[in-house]
This record gives structure tokens, C-alpha cells and sequence, in this order.
């Protein structure tokens, strides 16, 4: 059987549901072949936008759904994540200074600027009430 | 679940965590209960990740402040038996400039 090429889920707004879209993502990658260095940059950018739109787009506790898409398009793999908080791109936090200490970093910032490392392209759109990011992998890249 | 066991050698405690550290329950666990050790004295640390395959942010920040309570309190945190993937996630943050990082929990412990 052919594995699909996209798939969606729904998640809560709880931080216990970031490990479950890792478990999907794992599963629908292992349908395609994706090689365990892209896979573990997909993982853990997933990971890292999702913890930034529980905990600073709808809050720990609040209530929201947050729609990701997985695609594999040829040679490479996307990932959309789609929530109705507020609008916030958070492309446009600035890096973290990586001079700091890291105890003495301000928490947050470090996981998007995972994501803009790790993602090969990554984009950011607000519509039809909804925040959209988006990010792909190539996998040709080690 | 992250499952952390601890064994003390000689002045040195090493711990191992089992399984994925990220954000939501794991990482919290994962701080506590290093936090709970140090509580009772245990001030010089190896954390061996042999067993560990993924760690994210939140993961990472919580190693930070580990290794800040322990150098307070005149202690430290090693690390041992990190994958290719995450000694290059030390990397890409700068987190391997602050803290030592050993190919195995005998190395590290053999630091001290």
C-alpha cells in the first residue's frame, strides 16, 4: 500500500499533546523514507512551534485547536501549523544572544531560532483569521 | 515518561534519564527530580544521555539551570553519552562552551 502523501491533525491546546504529533509525525515519516538526520530537525521544530503556540499564542490552560499538516513532496517535507490565537509572527522575535550565559538567556526565543537553523524554508502568513507557519526540509540535505 | 536513575560513585552522582525530554510533563520531571537529588547533597553531577534520543528548548534550558544551582551551590553538571544530534544541538545554542561534555559517564566521572 502506498503511504499518503500529506496528513492532518487536530491538536488541543495542552502541552501533553506535543508529544502525540510527534508520535504521527514519526509514523508518517517512516512512510516515507525520510532519513533519521531531517527527521529529528522535523521533530523537534514541530515541537518547538507547537510548545510557542500553547504556552505564548493561546496560553497553558486556554482553550484552542491547532491544525499541522505534514507533506512530502518530493524530495523534501512540509509542515504547516495553523492556530486561531491572536496574531503573532514569530518570525520576527529577534535571536537570542547566544554571548549570554545560558542561564542567564530570557527564556523563550531559542526554539524559533531552532526552527530558522534547522528548517530550510520557513514562512509565516496570517488569514482568514487563522496564524499559518509553514516550514520545509529538504531531505537531500544531511 | 522520562524514568531518571541514579548511582552514586565514589563524590559523584550519575544520572540517567530514559526516553524524550521536552516540553510538558518530561522536561518537568526531568528538572524535579534532578533537583530533588541536589536537594539531598548531591551537588557533583553526571548526566549520561546515552539513553536519551531527543531533547528540545525546553529540555536545554532546564540543563542551563541544572548546571547554575549546582555551580551555586560549588558543585557541577557533566554531560556523557550525548548522540551526534544532540552534542550538535549543544553546539548550534553554545551550550558545549559552558558545559563539559564526555564521550561516556566513566569519562566524565573520572573529571571530577
Amino acid at each position: 500500500m502506498v503511504a499518503p502523501s500529506s496528513a492532518d491533525l487536530t491538536l488541543r491546546c495542552d502541552l501533553d499533546e506535543v508529544a502525540r504529533a510527534d508520535a504521527w509525525l514519526q509514523e508518517f515519516c517512516s512512510g516515507h523514507g525520510v532519513v533519521e538526520d531531517a527527521l529529528y530537525d522535523l521533530r523537534l521544530c514541530l515541537d518547538e512551534v507547537l510548545a510557542n503556540v500553547i504556552r505564548h499564542g493561546y496560553g497553558v490552560g486556554e482553550t484552542g485547536k491547532i491544525l499541522v499538516t505534514v507533506a512530502c513532496p518530493g524530495d523534501r517535507v512540509r509542515l504547516e501549523v495553523r492556530d486561531a490565537a491572536a496574531p503573532f509572527n514569530p518570525l520576527d522575535a529577534s535571536d537570542p544572544d547566544l554571548d549570554v550565559a545560558p542561564e542567564d538567556r530570557p527564556i523563550g526565543g531559542l526554539g524559533i531560532f531552532l526552527v530558522k537553523q534547522l528548517m530550510d524554508i520557513v514562512s509565516y502568513d496570517y488569514e482568514d483569521g487563522e496564524n499559518r507557519l509553514s516550514m520545509e526540509r529538504s531531505l537531500r540535505r544531511r | 515518561m522520562v524514568v531518571i536513575r541514579h548511582e552514586q560513585r565514589g563524590p559523584v552522582c550519575v544520572v540517567t534519564p530514559h526516553g524524550d525530554i521536552r516540553v510538558g510533563p518530561t522536561d518537568v520531571q526531568f528538572r524535579d527530580q534532578i533537583r530533588e537529588l541536589m536537594a539531598h547533597g548531591k551537588k557533583l553531577l553526571v548526566i549520561d544521555f546515552s539513553r536519551v534520543e531527543f531533547i528540545d528548548s525546553t529540555g536545554l534550558g532546564d540543563l542551563a539551570g541544572l548546571r547554575a544551582a549546582a555551580v551555586k551551590a560549588g558543585g557541577n553538571v557533566k554531560l556523557a553519552g550525548m548522540s551526534k544530534r544532540l552534542n550538535d544541538l549543544l553546539t548550534l545554542t553554545r551550550m558545549d562552551l559552558v558545559f563539559e561534555i564526555f564521550p561516556t559517564a566513566d569519562e566524565a566521572v573520572a573529571s571530577y
